[in-house]
């Protein structure tokens, strides 16, 4: 084929294979339509679906959409320019006591945070593939972990209530149970990653298994190790501040005693309270995080 | 010092392997080695890369098993050695690797005091209570390697040499009857391979502790070793002195000339 063969054809016909690929391109584009198409209407009937099946009514919703509204309004205190330390005192009436629930329910969250993160810590080298000192024991670690992490605070903390009566002991072993099971597989996750040489060169010492990860592994992982356990502290604080509804202790108990009583500033009062508590210690365990993360010359031992 | 060669008695020699194979998957890393090593021996291990040299060692200290044969030390057969016995095998069959395989974020002593944690009392050592003594025996033998004033600088601070050197502190302090060291070299410039081998062979002459040594480097092997090894594909195709180790030899270990110039 010649140069002037080619741009002959360009002047007077188009070349066959152009008009072959437009056909074919044609029906690539048809097929795909309909693939969206089909998918477009599959997803609308489930919608549509759900929604029966949610009982989600859009006009029930508008309806009754003031409702919303005035349980807010109800909530908003009188606070007058003139009066305003003697309306803030009215406000925060039972400020003392909600400060003392607060400091409870952080301490929940300091404690389950601690001991969940302690048992995910000897946890996660038992469930790392790498590490697991034998297979069947990663297995039963692993499904141990996926156990604890499955079921949600809250139905450990009913339970625990029923077995260890009101109070904070019932939400810190819920939370810790579940902080074990949500960090013991994060903590895995970072130990399958580290550099088998240095656990080798110590396991060739004739070190045990339980030295071999305290001074092989531990090393490595401790840096994210914290990091992650920092992150569920975070978590923790807001999930121990909701456990009280079911009496397991914390500043939620005295919310939730508000609620069902209808003291609706006492509504609010609160729940500004556990809104900066849980900014501020967001912010610090950030900043903490962000420390760790960065910092090279963490030692260990 | 006398000059076991391959047609030694078996009966007093120490280190006894018997027709140990070891396979991973379908692929045969080691294929029936029969293999004596007495006391106070300094034993050069050659062979290409693949060849099985770092199996070997490996299956000497247990860090993996044998699919067939047996390994002997005097009385002991250590293929069935399990639990804390095991352990205390570990300890004497000290290891030291190519990629020295230290801990990067330990300082220097703690990486040396991992050498300590076979010996008594093993649970204070999970919480970083090591005894005097463990400490004294650790600083002896960085100072012994010219490295007792990196002793709390972090085990990824040093140079690659004074990395293998602290891994040599961290075998000594095992007290074992035997090191073990996989390409002990290979990872370093000329000037550093030297130095651990001055140091491997000080250790061998002056402490009685025998040493198999993986080296890629003919050379190094026919300087600091009276005895080589020599594997090929896995299988034993040299035992004997090095000086026994002429152009055919090699030929026969590398397989090929081209192979052979990189062993040079």
């Amino acid at each position: 084929m010649t140069d002037t063969a080619t741009s002959d054809s360009m002047v007077s016909a188009e070349p066959l294979h152009r008009s072959q690929f437009r056909a074919t391109w044609r029906a690539h584009r048809w097929q795909k339509a309909r693939v969206s198409l089909t998918g477009v209407l599959v997803l609308v009937a489930l919608i549509i679906f759900s929604a029966r099946l949610g009982e989600v009514d859009l006009a029930h919703l508008w309806d009754r959409l003031p409702r919303l509204t005035s349980y807010f309004g109800r909530m908003v205190p009188n606070l007058a320019w003139e009066t305003l330390w003697v309306d803030l005192a009215k406000w925060y009436w039972n400020g003392g006591k909600w400060l003392a629930s607060l400091w409870q329910t952080v301490l929940i969250a300091v404690y389950a945070t601690l001991f969940g993160a302690a048992l995910a810590y000897i946890f996660s080298f038992l469930a790392a593939r790498n590490l697991t000192p034998a297979p069947w024991i990663g297995i039963a670690a692993r499904r141990t972990l996926e156990f604890a992490r499955t079921v949600p605070e809250l139905v450990f903390a009913v339970l625990f209530v029923f077995a260890f009566g009101i109070g904070p002991l019932a939400g810190v072993l819920a939370i810790a149970l579940h902080s074990f099971g949500a960090l013991g597989k994060l903590f895995g996750d970072v130990a399958e990653n580290a550099n088998l040489d240095e656990v080798k060169g110590v396991r060739s010492t004739g070190a045990n298994w339980w030295q071999t990860m305290v001074y092989g592994a531990t090393p490595q992982v401790l840096p994210d190790y914290l990091s992650y356990g920092l992150l569920r502290f975070e978590i923790n604080v807001r999930a121990a501040s909701v456990l009280g509804f079911v009496g397991a202790g914390g500043i939620g108990q005295d919310l939730y005693g508000a609620i069902k009583s209808f003291h609706h500033t006492d509504i609010s009062a609160i729940a500004l309270m556990l809104i900066a508590a849980v900014i501020a210690i967001d912010s610090l365990c950030s900043w903490l995080r962000g420390r760790v993360i960065g910092q090279e010359g963490l030692r260990a031992l | 010092m006398s000059h076991p060669l391959s047609s030694m008695n078996t009966a007093d020699a120490t280190l006894n392997l018997r027709g140990v194979s070891r396979s991973f998957g379908n692929a045969k890393a080691l294929d029936g080695i029969t293999l004596s090593v007495r006391d106070g021996e300094m034993v050069a291990v050659l062979g290409r890369s693949g060849a099985g040299k770092s199996t070997l060692l490996n299956l000497i200290n247990r860090l993996i098993d044998p699919t067939e044969g047996e390994i002997w030390c005097g009385e002991r057969n250590v293929s069935q050695l399990r639990g804390r016995a095991l352990l205390d095998w570990r300890r004497e069959s000290a290891m030291i690797f190519q990629r020295f395989n230290l801990v990067s974020r330990l300082n220097v002593i703690t990486n040396v005091l991992t050498g300590r944690l076979a010996h008594a009392p093993r649970l204070p050592k999970l919480i970083g209570r090591f005894t005097d003594h463990d400490r004294d025996v650790a600083i002896d033998a960085l100072e012994a390697l010219g490295m007792a004033e990196f002793a709390l600088r972090r085990a990824d601070e040093l140079s690659g040499g004074q990395q293998q050197r602290v891994a040599i502190a961290r075998a000594l302090v095992q007290q074992p009857r035997i090191i073990l060291a996989d390409e002990p070299v290979a990872s370093l410039d000329p000037v550093n391979s030297r130095a651990v081998m001055e140091a491997l062979r000080h250790i061998n002459q002056h402490r009685g502790i025998t040493v198999l040594c993986n080296l890629h480097s003919v050379p190094l092997a026919r300087e600091y070793c009276e005895r080589a090894v020599a594997l090929a594909k896995g299988k034993l195709v040299y035992d004997g002195p090095v000086s026994g180790l002429d152009d055919a030899t090699l030929a026969v270990i590398y397989g090929s000339t081209d192979a052979l110039a990189e062993a040079h």
